[in-house]
C-alpha cells in the first residue's frame, strides 16, 4: 500500500507541475466566465445611452407619458417651434433629437409622428419610444369606449394555467432546468471518462516504451504500479475540477459588481420594458427551481459514478496501454471496443435527460458499462433509491472484476516488446492461473 | 546450504520452452556471469529470480527460504537490459524514488542518492532531467538506482554497454566492492572478454537448459585441449616433425601454437625438444577462451539435437 502510494504522488506531482496543466486549469475558468459575461453584457442591452430628447407634442394627448427613465430624458418644449427650424433645432440646442407630434392626431390612425435627429435612433430606443406610444394609444382608445383600466388589467393579469402532472413533476421551467443539469452531468461525464482514461493509456504507454515498468515492477507488484497511476490521475482530474470551480466562483463574485447592475435596471424598468422584466423573473425562477433540486444527492452521486465509471474505464485503458508499442494506430484499434460503449452510453443519456423514466432509462442506468452516464441525466428528476443502490453495487462489483482483468493483461503486456499481441493471446493471458 | 538456489525451474511460452528444467546453487561474495546466444533465456530466468515472472515450475530459495517478491525485492537490484528512466523527471528524485519503492526512507534515499551521484560524478547533473543526460551518464544514474539501497543480490544486464573505458572502470569498481562486501552479483552478457575479468563463475545456457557451469578458471581447465605456447630457436616447422608427439596448429614469426598428441605430457615434448638441439625460450599451457568454449558448446549442442530431431 505504501508503494501505491507513493508511485500515486510520483504520478500526481509530476501531471501537476506540467505546464500543460498549469495552463489548461488556469485558462479554462477565465475562457468560461469571460464567455458568461459576454452573454450576460449583449442580453443586457450594453448599458444604453441615455438620449436628450425634445419633445414637441402639439396634440397633447401624451403629457403624462413625458417621464425620464434610463433611455431617455425628455425635455417637453412649451412654445411652438416654426416649421422650418425643427430639423435645426437638436443641433443647436445640444439635444439628441427632437420627437415632433402633430396637433391633428387621430387616435385610431395616428400618422405624421416624427424624429428630427442627426443620427437614426439606436433599435432598442427606438422600440422602447415606439411601445412607449403605442401604449399610450392603447389607453386612449380604451378609455373613449369608457372601458375601466382596471377591469382589464386584471382579466390580463390572472390568465395563467398550470397543467399538474403526477409525481412533482411541475412546471415546464423545472423540466427545462432538469434537463440542462442532466446534459451538463452526462456530458461532463464522458469528457472525464474519454480524457482521463486516455491519459491513462498514454501514461503506462509512456512508461512500457521508456522500459521504465521493467524496472519499477522490480521493486513494485504490477497492480500497484497500475492503481497507483490510475488513482494518480484521478487525484489529479479531482484538483482541476476542484480549482475550476473554486476560481469560477472566485472570478464571478470579482465580476459581478462590473456587470450591469440587473436589478436596479428591473426597478426602472418601465411597463413597456416586458420582456425584459419577463427574462429577469426567468432568471430568478431558474435559480429557485436549481435549489429545488435535490442538489446535495446530486453532487454526492455524481462523484460516485464519476469514481466508479472513471476505475471501470481508467483500468481497461490501462490494460490496452500495456499490451501496444508506441505504435498509435495500434492503439486506436483496440481502444475503439472501449470508447464505443461511452459513446453509446452518452447518446443514451442525452435521450434520458429528456425521458427518464423508460424501459430503456431504467435499464441502461443499472447496466455497469452505461450507469455512470445515464445514472446521473436522471438524478435530477429524482431515482428510487432501490435504483440507485443496485446501480451503484453493480457498479463497484464490476469495476472490480475489469481492474483484476486489466492487472492480468497489464501484468503480461508491460514486459513485452516489439511484439504485436493478438486478442487470442489476450483471452489466454486472461486464462491462466497464476 | 546455498544463499540463492535456483531448482528446476520452468516457463514454458506459448510454443517455446523458454527456461527448462534449469537448477543453480550460488554463494554470496559471487560474481557469476550468465552467457549464452540472443534467445537463450537469460531475460525470462533474470526475471523470475527478480520476481517479475513466476516460473511454470520448480522453486527459488533465497537466503534459505522460498522466494517471496513481497519480501525479498528490497534485497534485489535489478537492472534490466533494456534501461529505464522517467525522462522528464531530474535526475536526483528520481533516484529517490526508485529507492524509496525499495524501502528506503525520504532521508536516507537523499543521503544515498547525493553520495551515489558524487562518487559517479553527477552532481552537475542532480536537477536535471534524465532526458538532458547522454547515453553513458544516464547508463551510470541508472547503475545507481540499481544499488542504491545496497542490495545483496544485484542482477545486471549487459551492465557495461555504452560506456568508455573510464565510466566502465568506474562501474566495474563498485561491481567488485559490492562482491567483497559480500553481495552475490550475476550478470548477463555477450561480452566474454568483460565475464574473463570479472566474473569467477559462470554458467553458460542455451535453448533455455544449462550447458555448463563453474568457476571461470576451472571451466577453462576443463576445456583445454592440450595446446602450448611455444618459442624456441631455431623456429619449429612443422615438416621436421612428421612422427613426433605434436601438430603445430599455427605459427607467427617466432612462436608456434602446438597440439599435443593423445597421451602425451608436455615434459616429453620438452625432452625431445632439447635432444634435437632446440633452444627454448618460452612454454606455457594455452587456456581455451570463453568465447571458445562459448562457440564450440553451443555448437555441439545444436549439433546433438539436430541428430536427435533427425
Amino acid at each position: 500500500m505504501n508503494n501505491t502510494w507513493l508511485i500515486l504522488k510520483r504520478e500526481y506531482i509530476t501531471r501537476v507541475r506540467k505546464k500543460s496543466f498549469i495552463v489548461l486549469t488556469l485558462l479554462v475558468p477565465f475562457l468560461f466566465i469571460g464567455f458568461i459575461a459576454l452573454e450576460i453584457y449583449l442580453a443586457a442591452g450594453a448599458a444604453p445611452q441615455q438620449l436628450q430628447i425634445a419633445v414637441l407634442d402639439k396634440s397633447h394627448l401624451f403629457d403624462s407619458l413625458w417621464k425620464d427613465d434610463t433611455h431617455f430624458h425628455f425635455q417637453v418644449l412649451q412654445q411652438p417651434l416654426p416649421n422650418d427650424s425643427l430639423s435645426s433645432y437638436p443641433a443647436t440646442h445640444g439635444a439628441d433629437g427632437l420627437l415632433y407630434i402633430p396637433d391633428t392626431l387621430n387616435i385610431l390612425r395616428p400618422a405624421g409622428i416624427r424624429y428630427f435627429s442627426q443620427k437614426k435612433l439606436p433599435l432598442e430606443s427606438y422600440v422602447v419610444l415606439k411601445s412607449k406610444l403605442e401604449n399610450a394609444l392603447e389607453h386612449l382608445r380604451l378609455s373613449q369606449l369608457h372601458v375601466n383600466m382596471q377591469m382589464i388589467d386584471s382579466v390580463k393579469n390572472s390568465i395563467q394555467v398550470n397543467i399538474e402532472q403526477p409525481l412533482t413533476r411541475a412546471s415546464e421551467l423545472q423540466a427545462g432546468v432538469s434537463i440542462a443539469i442532466a446534459m451538463i452531468c452526462g456530458f461532463l461525464i464522458y469528457f472525464i471518462l474519454i480524457f482521463f482514461g486516455v491519459s491513462v493509456m498514454r501514461g503506462v504507454m509512456e512508461e512500457k516504451v521508456n522500459r521504465i515498468a521493467e524496472v519499477i515492477v522490480s521493486s513494485v507488484k504490477p497492480f500497484q504500479l497500475m492503481l497507483g497511476k490510475i488513482m494518480g490521475i484521478a487525484a489529479v482530474g479531482l484538483t482541476q475540477f476542484l480549482i475550476w470551480i473554486i476560481l469560477i466562483l472566485v472570478l464571478w463574485g470579482l465580476l459581478h459588481p462590473l456587470l450591469p447592475d440587473l436589478h436596479a435596471q428591473v426597478q426602472n424598468m418601465q411597463p413597456a420594458d416586458v420582456s425584459a422584466n419577463e427574462q429577469m423573473q426567468m432568471l430568478q425562477s431558474v435559480s429557485a427551481e436549481l435549489l429545488k433540486l435535490p442538489l446535495l444527492e446530486i453532487v454526492i452521486c455524481f462523484i460516485l459514478y464519476f469514481l466508479g465509471g472513471y476505475f471501470l474505464y481508467a483500468s481497461l485503458f490501462a490494460a490496452i496501454g500495456s499490451v501496444v508499442d508506441q505504435d498509435a494506430s495500434d492503439a486506436q484499434q483496440l481502444t475503439f471496443p472501449i470508447t464505443l460503449p461511452i459513446v453509446i452510453s452518452f447518446l443514451i443519456a442525452l435521450r434520458v435527460a429528456r425521458d427518464p423514466d423508460s424501459a430503456l432509462a431504467v435499464f441502461t442506468s443499472l447496466f455497469p458499462f452505461s450507469s455512470p452516464l445515464v445514472m446521473v441525466a436522471r438524478l435530477p428528476y429524482g431515482v428510487p433509491w432501490w435504483q440507485l443502490a443496485l446501480s451503484l453495487l453493480l457498479l463497484a462489483i464490476t469495476f472490480l472484476f475489469t481492474t483484476w482483468l486489466a492487472a492480468k493483461i497489464y501484468r503480461t503486456g508491460i514486459l513485452l516488446y516489439g511484439k504485436k499481441v493478438t486478442l487470442k493471446e489476450i483471452a489466454r493471458w486472461l486464462c491462466r492461473k497464476k | 546450504m546455498a544463499f540463492l538456489s535456483l531448482r528446476n525451474l520452468k516457463k514454458y511460452y506459448e510454443q517455446h520452452r523458454a527456461v527448462n528444467d534449469f537448477s543453480l546453487d550460488m554463494e554470496k561474495g559471487c560474481i557469476w556471469g550468465l552467457l549464452g546466444p540472443n534467445g537463450a533465456g537469460k531475460t525470462t530466468l533474470l526475471r523470475m529470480v527478480t520476481g517479475i515472472i513466476f516460473p511454470d515450475a520448480g522453486e527459488i530459495i533465497f537466503r534459505d527460504q522460498p522466494f517471496d517478491p513481497q519480501r525479498d525485492q528490497q534485497r534485489i537490484g535489478y537492472m534490466p537490459e533494456e534501461r529505464g528512466l522517467y525522462k522528464k523527471m531530474p535526475v536526483g528524485e528520481q533516484l529517490i524514488y526508485l529507492g524509496r519503492l525499495k524501502g528506503l526512507s525520504a532521508k536516507e534515499a537523499k543521503t544515498r542518492a547525493w553520495e551515489w551521484v558524487q562518487k559517479m560524478e553527477l552532481t552537475a547533473w542532480w536537477s536535471r532531467n534524465v532526458g538532458d543526460l547522454s547515453k553513458g551518464m544516464s547508463q551510470k544514474v541508472q547503475f545507481i538506482a540499481t544499488v542504491l539501497h545496497e542490495p545483496e543480490l544485484i542482477i545486471l544486464d549487459e551492465p557495461f554497454s555504452g560506456l568508455d573505458p573510464i565510466n566502465a572502470n568506474l562501474i566495474r569498481d563498485e561491481i567488485f566492492s559490492f562482491s567483497k562486501k559480500g553481495s552475490l552479483i550475476i550478470f548477463s552478457t555477450h561480452r566474454m572478454e568483460q565475464v574473463e575479468e570479472i566474473c569467477d563463475h559462470i554458467v553458460l545456457m542455451n535453448k533455455g537448459v544449462k550447458l555448463l557451469e563453474g568457476e571461470t578458471r576451472q571451466v577453462r581447465e576443463q576445456f583445454k585441449q592440450q595446446q602450448f605456447i611455444i618459442k624456441t630457436y631455431p623456429l619449429l616447422q612443422q615438416h621436421d616433425f612428421t612422427d613426433k608427439p605434436f601438430t603445430i596448429i599455427s605459427s607467427t614469426s617466432d612462436r608456434c601454437v602446438i597440439q599435443l598428441q593423445k597421451n602425451v605430457s608436455p615434459n616429453d615434448v620438452l625432452r625431445k625438444l632439447i635432444e634435437e638441439g632446440y633452444q627454448i625460450l618460452e612454454f606455457s599451457e594455452l587456456l581455451p577462451s570463453l568465447n571458445e568454449i562459448f562457440i564450440r558448446t553451443v555448437q555441439q549442442q545444436t549439433f546433438s539435437s539436430s541428430i536427435e530431431a533427425a
